[in-house]
């Protein structure tokens, strides 16, 4: 297996081998971020593409002086990538909220990471978040979920650190009233 | 509290770090293509000569295609029937007054059987197979000649001439192919179980029904019967396109779309046709709400929210099979009807909502991109015209009237359409 170095040298030289190593590996974690933030797969998918692409025509901006920090500060270059590239999209539809269900195909069932009834809590909690609207749903992601603060999610969305801070809020509440619907849900069950 | 919230946040992130999502298939070779390295200038300035050189290559070589292509067309000869079955004879001669265009007679030119105006006789001027001929007309006094496809359907030979003359009718007869069982030049030679594949233009009406009896009343000889059947064995190819426009309902005509693609039909009768195809048709629709089924999406839609009306953007690919009837022949076209019904396949879908969510008006998007299909959901009516640009070649026009059978879409919606198809037909025999 390359290391990330070797990898990262062999994208700033312009060798496609790497390039596609690089894609491959990052590739996945990169559509698990865009996702939380684009409502329709189809559409992540060509995010974390187009992501990909700005990646790569602006590597040679990418330092790092220690090497034992390179894959640290190589994630979080991609991932401040698939955020900015999502929420210019997001823009683009003029933050309008998306109806329609979440397709069962999108879930990678087989997922051994975690048991399967945390995969399926984690699951729900997911498309919780994506049910929010565009607005709740950037600034949640990006202040609970990426850990940006509140002056930098102003920043990024041109808007006032206060208008932030109470979408912030007002995710949670909707948050906070999905999960008591599935428990009363659940409970109606039982 | 604290706790609580620092519980829930921590839960959230571990959700997203962990949650189960299909990677889905990698598009490198995309990606590779948009992070190619720019050409040069001169790269390029090289790659649009090569392109220019190609296209002229290319368009020196579509010439001689186009020309064995469209070679055979000719501006006047419009139908192509086919006279089988049975024997085509000879009649030797006839009475003044007879065969006035409604049936063929055919028979070598022999010296001596010209007995003046008042046999009309038909010889071959040149024969070959495989292509148009001509045919010499001649009358006792005068002589015409019918060139490649010309017609001389009911031509009067001259109105100098005798009111007599004037009675002859010419009857055109192209020959465009003389089947085995028939020698080749110089004669034409009718012989019983024999064949013709005859081309005949259309301003006479009678000749479209050239069929039936030729007598000959000469006494004491047997009457003579010549029998044609005709069959439209013709096939056909186009290009299709049109501007669409679409409604639900009691909404209003939205954007126009537009609906362009391929069509192809076979002859299946004297005038009807099989027509099918594949359009690509661009639909703009606004709907009520009340008209949009939640059946489909109603499990991804928040609780309590109410669609009030929406506005639709959706791609199709659309297969019509239908049948045509040529209701009207004239001189150099025809007014067909058409009526059939059309699958379909919806490739994309984009909906803008207008929905009231607790209480307020909210605006909400909804792309689709899974294929909807529905086999048959459209009755597709049309009346149009189709004009002879060529011999092989037809302008068609066709308003049409797209009615649901089903609904269509994420929200089975029953979209009814309208708009104006032009073709280009390219005919095959």
């Amino acid at each position: 297996m390359e290391k990330a170095f070797t990898i990262i040298k062999g994208c700033k030289d312009g060798y496609p081998k790497y390039q596609k190593i690089f894609y491959e590996r990052y590739r996945g974690a990169a559509l698990k971020i865009v996702f939380r933030y684009i409502y329709n797969y189809e559409e992540a998918l060509e995010i974390v593409n187009d992501g990909f692409v700005k990646f790569f025509k602006n590597i040679d901006k990418f330092r790092c002086e220690n090497d034992t920090d390179l894959e640290k500060v190589l994630n979080g270059w991609i991932k401040r990538i698939m955020i900015n590239t999502s929420i210019d999209l997001l823009r683009k539809k003029m933050l309008l909220p998306e109806i329609g269900g979440i397709p069962e195909y999108v879930w990678n069932v087989e997922d051994k990471s975690s048991s399967p009834d945390q995969a399926m809590i984690y699951k729900d909690l997911m498309i919780m978040v994506k049910q929010l609207p565009p607005v709740y749903r950037i600034v949640f992601n990006m202040h609970v979920i990426d850990g940006y603060t509140h002056i930098e999610i102003a920043d990024i969305l041109k808007m006032p650190v206060g208008t932030s801070k109470s979408n912030l809020q007002r995710a949670k509440l909707l948050m906070q009233n999905y999960l008591n619907q599935r428990e009363e849900l659940n409970e109606c069950r039982i | 509290m604290q706790d609580l919230k620092n519980d829930m946040d921590e839960l959230f992130q571990r959700a997203a770090e962990n949650y189960p999502l299909q990677p889905g298939k990698g598009e490198w070779e995309s990606i590779a293509k948009r992070i190619a390295p720019a050409e040069a200038d001169d790269v390029v300035l090289l790659k649009k000569k090569t392109y220019r050189k190609s296209t002229m290559l290319l368009l020196i070589l579509a010439l001689p295609v186009g020309w064995l292509l469209f070679r055979n067309i000719s501006p006047h000869s419009v139908g192509s029937y086919n006279y089988s079955a049975k024997p085509i004879k000879e009649n030797s001669f006839q009475q003044p007054g007879e065969n006035n265009g409604i049936g063929i007679k055919l028979k070598k030119d022999q010296p001596g059987n010209n007995t003046g105006a008042q046999i009309n006789r038909y010889h071959k001027k040149i024969l070959q197979e495989g292509r148009i001929v001509s045919i010499k007309l001649s009358t006792g006094t005068g002589v015409e000649y019918a060139e490649e496809g010309q017609s001389l359907v009911n031509k009067r030979l001259n109105d100098t001439k005798s009111n007599q003359e004037k009675k002859s009718i010419l009857t055109p007869v192209f020959l465009d192919r003389i089947n085995r069982g028939f020698p080749g030049p110089p004669g034409v030679k009718t012989e019983p179980g024999g064949s013709l594949n005859i081309t005949v233009a259309t301003e006479n009406k009678n000749l479209k029904k050239i069929q039936g009896q030729t007598n000959s009343t000469r006494p004491g000889k047997q009457k003579k019967n010549v029998t044609a059947s005709i069959k439209n064995k013709s096939i056909y190819i186009g290009l299709v396109a049109g501007p669409d426009l679409s409604k639900v309902q009691s909404m209003g005509f939205s954007t126009a779309g537009i609906a362009t693609g391929l069509i192809a039909g076979v002859g299946i009768g004297k005038s009807l046709f099989l027509e099918t195809g594949v359009i690509w048709t661009k639909k703009y629709y606004d709907s009520k709400g009340s008209d949009f089924s939640m059946d489909k999406i109603g499990s991804g839609m928040a609780p309590g929210m109410i669609i009030n009306d929406l506005s639709s953007q959706s791609t199709f690919i659309e297969i019509p099979v239908k049948i045509r009837y040529d209701a009207l022949r004239k001189r150099n076209g025809v007014f067909f009807i058409a009526a059939g019904v059309s699958a379909y396949i919806m490739t994309k879908e984009k909906n803008l909502y207008n929905v009231t969510m607790n209480g307020s008006q909210e605006k909400m998007t909804g792309l689709y991109k899974q294929y909807n299909y529905g086999i048959p959901a459209i009755a597709n009516i049309g009346i149009g015209y189709q004009q002879n640009v060529s011999r092989l070649l037809q302008l068609r026009v066709e308003p049409v009237l797209k009615i649901p059978l089903k609904g269509i879409g994420v929200g089975s919606l029953p979209v009814t359409s309208t708009g104006l198809q032009f073709a280009l037909i390219r005919r095959f025999k």
